[in-house]
């Protein structure tokens, strides 16, 4: 038990992404249990180890961590949105789904980069609108082809 | 001597052709963060002497790199713990602000799901000469500051803002030599590397032979 503990927290504080992969992949029930806990509201947590939780989470595949984030979400400071959009966007769902649409227009490209490969994953009429609305108007390139792409293969899925 | 003997070991022993800087393409100097002596003499011995892996590096503009401080701690422990070291082929930025904060899915060194902009990040630097490429961006979407997963065929590693003294050296030896994670404090293969105790980090006689095994290790 402390053996995995310490791991998970090694595994949390490594500048080398591959630790926290492996612990994904373990998909262990006690793994998944430590990792909510640090995004409980009162957690004193390092942000830098938050942010890390909630990309662990986003790969679980177990949509019970979608509340988990949307509620620590108001304490999260604008770095840690790129995760937060990203793991949404993994995780899926329709409360998933609102908080990415509400980061679809932030000021910063890169929260608008993730919420739109996020959007993608979604086939949903209000996350192809937001796509096409994406597609038609940001004042990013970059972003304007990304949206067409997604639009694309989402054709192509349907 | 020296002009025609340092453009003869170029053009040998790193396949280097005129025009030629000193600087750049002996002593592998491609930014002014780490300044110290450098003697082209001791280099040139040591192209002319000892095993070397050439690496490539790519920033992408933006991204806020101690480039050289990395090759310098790269070079002291390879040169140090092993009978290698680091030849910088190249350094270019890049403009693609879409790659600073790169979405990855993971980063396991086998059954690597492969990113479309992974896929983007590990195409440049490609005909820089090198087989291996490190990447300088600014951090992913799990907030590390290094990864070593890449696309099959396109050897390579990225870096971030956040990274240690020692994760460009620790990144670049998951590559050469396919080494894994160790739990000795005080070896470049400990996570988290700013946690590595008495720096500068060890390498074992097995981390070596294996880094002297690896495909891209040259000699002249």
């Amino acid at each position: 038990m402390a053996e995995a503990a310490d791991r998970l927290d090694r595994a949390l504080r490594s500048d080398c992404a591959e630790d926290l992969c492996h612990v994904i992949e373990d998909h262990t029930t006690e793994d998944f249990a430590a990792l909510r806990k640090l995004l409980a509201k009162d957690a004193d947590v390092e942000p830098i180890i938050r942010t890390r939780a909630i990309y662990a989470l986003g790969r679980w595949h177990d949509t019970k961590a979608v509340a988990d984030i949307t509620r620590v979400l108001p304490d999260l400071d604008k770095a840690q949105l790129p995760t937060v959009i990203d793991a949404l966007g993994r995780l899926g769902g329709a409360n998933a789904l609102k908080v990415i649409l509400a980061h679809a227009d932030d000021p910063s490209p890169d929260v608008r980069k993730f919420a739109i490969t996020a959007l993608g994953r979604f086939d949903s009429a209000e996350a192809q609108a937001k796509l096409a609305d994406i597609q038609a108007s940001d004042d990013v390139e970059y972003l304007r082809n990304m949206a067409l792409k997604h639009l694309d293969r989402s054709k192509l899925r349907n | 001597m020296a002009t025609l003997s340092v453009k003869s070991i170029a053009a040998t022993c790193l396949g280097k052709s005129t025009p030629l800087s000193i600087r750049r393409d002996i002593l592998g100097v491609y930014a002014a963060d780490n300044p110290q002596n450098r003697s082209v003499k001791d280099r040139l011995e040591l192209i002319q002497t000892r095993p070397f892996v050439r690496v490539a590096l790519v920033t992408i503009q933006g991204a806020t790199p101690t480039l050289q401080r990395d090759l310098d701690n790269a070079n002291v422990i390879y040169q140090g713990e092993c009978d290698d070291w680091v030849y910088a082929q190249a350094s270019i930025t890049v403009n693609r602000p879409n790659l600073l904060v790169l979405d990855q899915d993971d980063c396991l060194g086998s059954g690597h799901s492969v990113s479309a902009e992974e896929d983007e990040l590990f195409d440049l630097g490609r005909t820089l000469g090198a087989n291996i490429v490190g990447y300088y961006i600014n951090t992913s979407n799990g907030g590390f500051a290094g990864c070593a997963a890449h696309p099959p065929g396109r050897r390579g590693f990225w870096t971030g803002a956040g990274a240690s003294p020692w994760t460009f050296a620790h990144e670049l030896t998951h590559v050469v030599g396919d080494n894994g994670h160790v739990s000795n404090s005080s070896n470049l293969m400990f996570t988290p590397t700013a946690a590595i105790t008495s720096p500068p980090p060890d390498l074992t006689t097995g981390q070596c032979n294996r880094i002297g095994k690896d495909p891209d290790i040259e000699t002249c």
